[in-house]
């Protein structure tokens, strides 16, 4: 009986319940209401659930899946990492070493159509306006005061509303937020369809919201198949530390406009990008500990964020009625707001209010040029900070 | 207290730094994107100019030195036709010129006849 009791005496100290603190429990619950989220209100689930469920994990006491001091040095200690890891610390070497954010644009890249934004090159103006929100967001959070220039550069980026730059970014400047800015980054791109349109509605005046634009011309093979190319040659010669972001992008888009390798184009729309979404949401979601979670700082990240989407909202919509003024009436200023990234959200978002004003009108097309040129903008800038702060 | 705090440390920021970030950040944005909207047009350019000559080039019709035994212009339109849609992939023809158009005389094999079968054969 005595060893029966001693056993079990035994089991629970070793158990994780009398080792689990009121900031674990309060992280735990965090990641529950994530999950209810992602399941029930649909709110970007693909990676808001291997996102939450990170967390969770990570939360769990005893059975260190990831040690964060393993990679807060500026280099990795393979020997300490064999030692002690867990499974999510060898997933982490995949966002350490920037693998997967290429790997994910990559997939973006199979899944891109280049053909409004080549057909309408005026769009990547719009692209570059909506990257404001990213700059502006950088200058509020320095004013807070209490984040030096890396963390301010990683909250920036969530402007960029592209998650896997925000996690390019933020690995490398500031890895220790990159669970309040990941989760931050996910929520707004999927709250965007609630807080673009106020923002839009805000700055156009009815008469610009139903300007129905000009159809676009159609875009040859050739010209899809330069575009890549082209583009691959001149930013990673311009912006080196967006290379791999550029490269993974464009080699992906390049595999689906040449008609080649479908093989491996399917294979990166699916598969390839399905696995690095597990690996990523998983692992991102286990920097989420309540030490660096349960912070003051994440709320204003929180705020900053939503900050950082509306201003990229702004930058956008106001560059479009500049050229709504310049073409004298021809462009619709509701597609700048799609330059903010977050494809195809944000495009839907600028089809939906213009169809408000003028149920005719289809600016869906018109919407994805420079939606998919917010995503170039976002890597342009992403390399502009790391190149300043990435020492 | 905290609020004397913040305003020490806001004061000890390099604003002139801060600004910078932000103009020269938007500045290259705008700049490398401008720069693949003037390459973009000229592709664009050189692209719709060449279609322009490729599509000229594809209704020309061959001289009659070269139709020597076609008579008529609409035989070589339906064989131009025949060919335009053997040729199409995905709903896109690609650029091709007919430089003669000749009868045969002598009777295909038995290998060729099936080769032109399962070539002109659509699939079902």
């Amino acid at each position: 009986m005595d060893t029966f009791i001693n056993t079990i005496n035994g089991i629970l100290k070793q158990s994780g319940f009398l080792s689990l603190d009121y900031p674990q429990i309060i992280m735990i619950i965090i990641s529950l209401l994530l999950m209810y989220l992602a399941i029930f209100k649909n709110y970007e689930p693909l990676l808001l659930l291997p996102i939450s469920f990170g967390m969770l994990l990570t939360n769990l006491p005893i059975a260190g899946m990831y040690h964060m001091e393993l990679f807060s040095g500026k280099t990795l200690n393979f020997a300490e990492l064999l030692r002690q890891g867990g499974l999510i610390d060898y997933l982490y070497l995949g966002v350490k070493l920037g693998i997967y954010p290429s790997l994910i644009f990559l997939g973006i890249g199979a899944m891109t159509d280049f053909g409004p934004l080549i057909a309408n090159p005026s769009s990547f103006l719009l692209g570059a306006a909506a990257q404001l929100g990213i700059f502006i967001t950088f200058i509020g959070a320095m004013a807070f005061g209490i984040f030096n220039y890396n963390e301010a550069a990683s909250i920036g980026i969530i402007g960029g509303a592209d998650g896997p730059t925000a996690i390019y970014v933020t690995k490398t400047l500031a890895p220790h937020l990159l669970g309040p800015i990941a989760v931050a980054a996910y929520s707004y791109m999927a709250l965007v369809p609630i807080i673009q349109p106020p923002i839009m509605k805000l700055l156009t005046t009815k008469k610009e919201r139903m300007v129905v634009m000009q159809q676009l011309r159609p875009v040859s093979k050739i010209e899809k198949i330069v575009f890549p190319l082209l583009s691959t040659i001149l930013l990673s010669l311009i912006v080196p530390s967006a290379a791999p972001l550029i490269g993974m992008f464009m080699l992906g888009n390049l595999m689906r406009e040449s008609g080649v390798v479908d093989r491996l184009t399917k294979t990166a729309q699916n598969e390839l990008m399905n696995i690095v979404t597990i690996f990523l949401g998983v692992s991102v979601g286990a920097t989420a500990t309540a030490k660096y979670f349960l912070a003051p700082k994440t709320l204003i990240i929180i705020f900053l964020g939503l900050f950082a989407f509306s201003m990229g909202t702004a930058g956008g919509v106001l560059f479009g009625k500049l050229m709504y003024v310049v073409t004298k009436g021809k462009v619709n200023p509701l597609i700048g707001s799609a330059g903010v990234s977050a494809v195809p959200m944000a495009a839907r978002v600028s089809q939906k209010v213009g169809q408000e004003a003028n149920p005719s009108n289809y600016l869906l097309m018109h919407a994805m040029g420079p939606n998919v040129a917010g995503v170039i903008g976002s890597a342009i800038a992403a390399g502009v900070l790391l190149s300043l702060f990435a020492k | 207290m905290k609020q004397i705090y913040l305003l020490s440390t806001m004061k000890a920021l390099d604003w002139n730094f801060i600004i910078s970030v932000v103009f020269s950040g938007m500045a290259i944005v705008f700049a490398i994107l401008i720069l693949l909207v003037f390459i973009m047009i000229i592709t664009g350019k050189i692209s719709q100019a060449s279609n322009k000559t490729n599509n000229d080039n594809n209704f020309c019709v061959p001289s009659s030195s070269q139709t020597n035994d076609i008579s008529s212009n609409n035989v070589v339109a339906a064989i131009t036709a025949a060919i335009s849609v053997m040729l199409s992939k995905e709903g896109k023809t690609p650029n091709f010129i007919i430089k003669s158009i000749r009868k045969t005389s002598k009777k295909s094999s038995a290998w060729a006849d099936a080769a032109k079968i399962e070539n002109t054969t659509s699939f079902k």
